[in-house]
């Protein structure tokens, strides 16, 4: 073939431009770290990571709040506690003063007891925690029960999302623990207990232990399922946690450069650099004209 | 055997050959880097001894040395290789609009989402109700950037096909007045070379810009035409101009040739070159892509609003849009923005779906959460997030489609030239053995005139 001087040096030129171009990317790679920037460099990886990205932070979301919601449901399990508390003390009172051998006196002093056992039975009841009462259901701003101890929250309870269409409900059922759905009210119980106290009326007294241990078991039972709702709502937030870590492997696999496999590309893009280069700068190539 | 006087003149007929070829040979040496130059090869011719002529060398000038077949393929190639670059730069906009960075499309998109997710933990949270609106305002930036920048791209194209057609249109005059030059100056029978030179280089310029085919007529005339349809140069010299005019209705460009006052609709011809390859980023990938972002756009606001409309704020009030409603899907992504309904309100984001329960109520929330998983956009067959990832799939092959065909028509385009150099480009040794012939031969035809010379001194010499 019939070699001009213009095809020497066309070769030349595009020898040192492309592998002048493959060191730039090269180099992109390695000191970004990344294979896929923009979504020309992979399209097919650059659209599936969108996926795994947008998977990674909802989950993220998923594992925040119902991990959250594990922490208030603990603050609401202690308090079930100083109730359980109360009814188990009102309960040993009731023992104590169906005894035919207590005095009128001392059914007295138990009566104020109950009384005051009461009264914080009404506050635990209406307790608040971050400005929300907690045995309120959705009715989050409304006290759930008035002096009489009627219930006026709501039955429906505040719910999160912690996968595509499957809930997991956040508060504890106070209609279950506190009665108001047809189990026995607390606060019923320890009016009946006091009123005979009062009355110094031994089998009232007595009658009144049957509801007392109902209630007892009530709120144990009520805490028993608050402690599954926490289990449940971790278990989600261990899921989602799982669910995001995987979304972030997968996310690196997809986007991400692999370290070694970067840098030998960068070394081999270095060397055909420099042999393009060392044939470029043998230019021009020994010619007639310089042999004159 | 011819005259003495005859062997005087063939050897300066010699002298002014080698001559001559020494000329040639030099202004090819000198033109090797000449972008454009046909190397020249010198046409001799001998003369025939008397009777029948004065012998010695004729010369019938110089040609220039080429394939025209070559020469039509590298206009085929020059076309593709310029369309694919200018293809792949004007589609580059997307790469950087769709690119997964934060303050992105996906990036606020995720944003929304997650804190409409917290919102249905935290419903009477002031703080979580503040940061829904905020993260909604900067995905409506994100809409809004990624339209502008689409479409100030656009914008740009159609700027730069204007300026195109106007070279374009400038260089096929000058093509035109070159034919009729070449035919004036070739009536002689030599051929003007540089003149063709220029006039092939104008049309390898064309080339860059549209599809050319080039019918040469052996008179130096020729003509030019678009894409092997439409005549842009005639053999006459004359030629047609060409006009750019977005559709009215569809806004795709169309390209017109105007002959004699008569337009002429040659979108379909203009296939390759710089201003085909816009063309195609313009009302292809670069429209297709602003279609689907206006899409998504328009359905995003469309399932949202209706889901907020749904729900009661803090303030029990419901009906409120969370976006601002849009009327029409073209536009919608340059239009997207919170609703003035909510904006700078967090009360009254609807959260709840009671009026009664309004404070503490999160279930509307959870409606609105759950639309990240509802298949809203693209006719109700993707999420807004499958959307966009296909979006950028589509918009990623485009743009890895054009890198490719430049990267394809880079290389072809280099070895057609390197075939059309084999052929038509200098050869700086040849040159230089060319002459040395020519100076071999100067002094052959000296040494002609010499002994002639001799002969003729013995002669009158002879008479003393």
């Amino acid at each position: 073939m019939r070699v001009s001087d213009s095809m020497m040096h066309e070769l030349a030129t595009r020898g040192v431009a492309n592998n002048r171009e493959s060191l730039f990317e090269a180099q992109r790679v390695a000191s970004s770290g990344m294979r896929v920037e923009k979504p020309s460099d992979d399209p097919v990886a650059a659209s599936l990571a969108r996926g795994t990205k947008s998977r990674e932070r909802r989950s993220d979301a998923v594992a925040k709040i119902s991990n959250e919601a594990v922490d208030r449901l603990q603050a609401v399990d202690d308090t079930l506690g100083n109730v359980g508390d109360i009814m188990s003390r009102a309960r040993e009172l009731a023992v104590q003063g169906a005894n035919d051998h207590v005095s009128a006196n001392d059914r007295s002093a138990m009566a104020s007891e109950i009384a005051a056992l009461r009264a914080e039975l009404l506050n635990l009841g209406n307790t608040k925690i971050e400005g929300e009462y907690v045995f309120s259901g959705l009715s989050v701003d409304r006290a759930p029960f008035d002096a009489t101890g009627a219930y006026l929250g709501e039955t429906q309870l505040k719910e999160i999302e912690v996968g595509p269409g499957l809930r997991l409900a956040t508060q504890v059922s106070a209609a279950d623990i506190f009665g108001a759905s047809g189990g026995t009210n607390p606060f019923t119980a320890l009016d009946d207990l006091e009123a005979a106290l009062r009355a110094n009326d031994g089998d009232a007294i007595h009658a009144s232990i049957g509801g007392l241990s109902a209630s007892v078991d009530q709120i144990a039972n009520g805490r028993a399922n608050a402690g599954g709702q926490q289990q449940a709502l971790m278990q989600a937030a261990a899921a989602a946690e799982r669910v995001r870590d995987e979304a972030i492997r997968r996310r690196a696999d997809l986007v991400e450069a692999d370290p070694v496999e970067s840098f030998t590309d960068l070394v081999k893009a270095e060397g055909a650099l420099r042999e393009a280069l060392a044939i470029a700068a043998r230019m021009p190539p020994p010619s007639l004209a310089e042999m004159g | 055997m011819s005259s003495l006087f005859g062997l005087l003149n063939v050897g300066a007929t010699g002298l002014h050959a080698q001559g001559f070829g020494m000329g040639v040979a030099s202004q090819n040496a000198q033109n090797a880097n000449t972008v454009g130059y046909t190397r020249r090869d010198v046409r001799f011719d001998p003369i025939s001894p008397p009777p029948d002529g004065g012998g010695g060398v004729a010369v019938r000038g110089s040609r220039r040395v080429m394939d025209q077949f070559l020469e039509r393929r590298l206009l085929g190639a020059t076309a593709a290789k310029a369309e694919a670059s200018s293809r792949s730069e004007a589609l580059s906009v997307l790469d950087r609009v769709l690119a997964d960075v934060e303050g992105g499309l996906g990036a606020s998109l995720d944003d929304f989402e997650v804190a409409l997710s917290e919102l249905t933990g935290r419903p009477a949270d002031p703080a979580t109700r503040g940061q829904v609106l905020a993260t909604a305002e900067r995905l409506a930036v994100a809409f809004n950037q990624a339209a502008q920048e689409i479409d100030r791209t656009r914008e740009d194209i159609d700027t730069q096909i204007e300026r195109e057609v106007d070279g374009i249109n400038e260089t096929l005059r000058s093509i035109g007045e070159l034919g009729v030059q070449i035919q004036k100056s070739e009536i002689g029978g030599r051929e003007a070379s540089d003149l063709r030179d220029r006039r092939d280089q104008l049309v390898r310029e064309l080339s860059e810009k549209l599809p050319v085919e080039v019918i040469a007529e052996d008179s130096g005339a020729v003509q030019v035409l678009l894409g092997g349809g439409p005549s842009l140069v005639n053999p006459d010299g004359s030629v047609a101009q060409l006009s750019a005019q977005p559709d009215a209705t569809t806004g795709a460009m169309h390209l017109f040739r105007t002959t004699s006052g008569v337009d002429q609709d040659v979108t379909a011809y203009a296939d390759s070159g710089a201003l085909g390859g816009l063309v195609a980023a313009r009302d292809g990938a670069l429209a297709d892509s602003e279609a689907a972002l206006d899409q998504l756009a328009f359905d995003f606001a469309a399932a949202y609003n209706t889901a907020h409309a749904a729900g009661y704020g803090t303030d029990g009030v419901s009906g409120r849009n969370l976006f601002t409603p849009i009327a029409a899907v073209d536009g919608a992504a340059a239009a997207f923005s919170v609703s003035t309904d909510v904006l700078g309100e967090p009360d009254r984001l609807a959260a709840a779906s009671d009026p009664a329960l309004a404070a503490g109520d999160n279930r509307n929330a959870l409606a609105l959460a759950a639309l990240a998983d509802a298949d809203i956009a693209r006719g109700g067959r993707m999420t807004a997030q499958e959307s966009l990832g296909a979006l950028v799939s589509e918009a990623g092959q485009a743009i890895r489609g054009a890198h490719l065909d430049a990267d394809f028509a880079d290389d072809a385009a280099a070895q057609i030239q390197s075939m059309r150099d084999s052929v038509s480009g200098v050869s700086v040794d040849e040159e230089m053995i060319a002459l040395s012939r020519y100076q071999r031969g100067y002094q052959a035809s000296l040494r002609v005139v010499q002994a002639a010379d001799a002969m003729l001194q013995e002669l009158v010499n002879l008479g003393r």
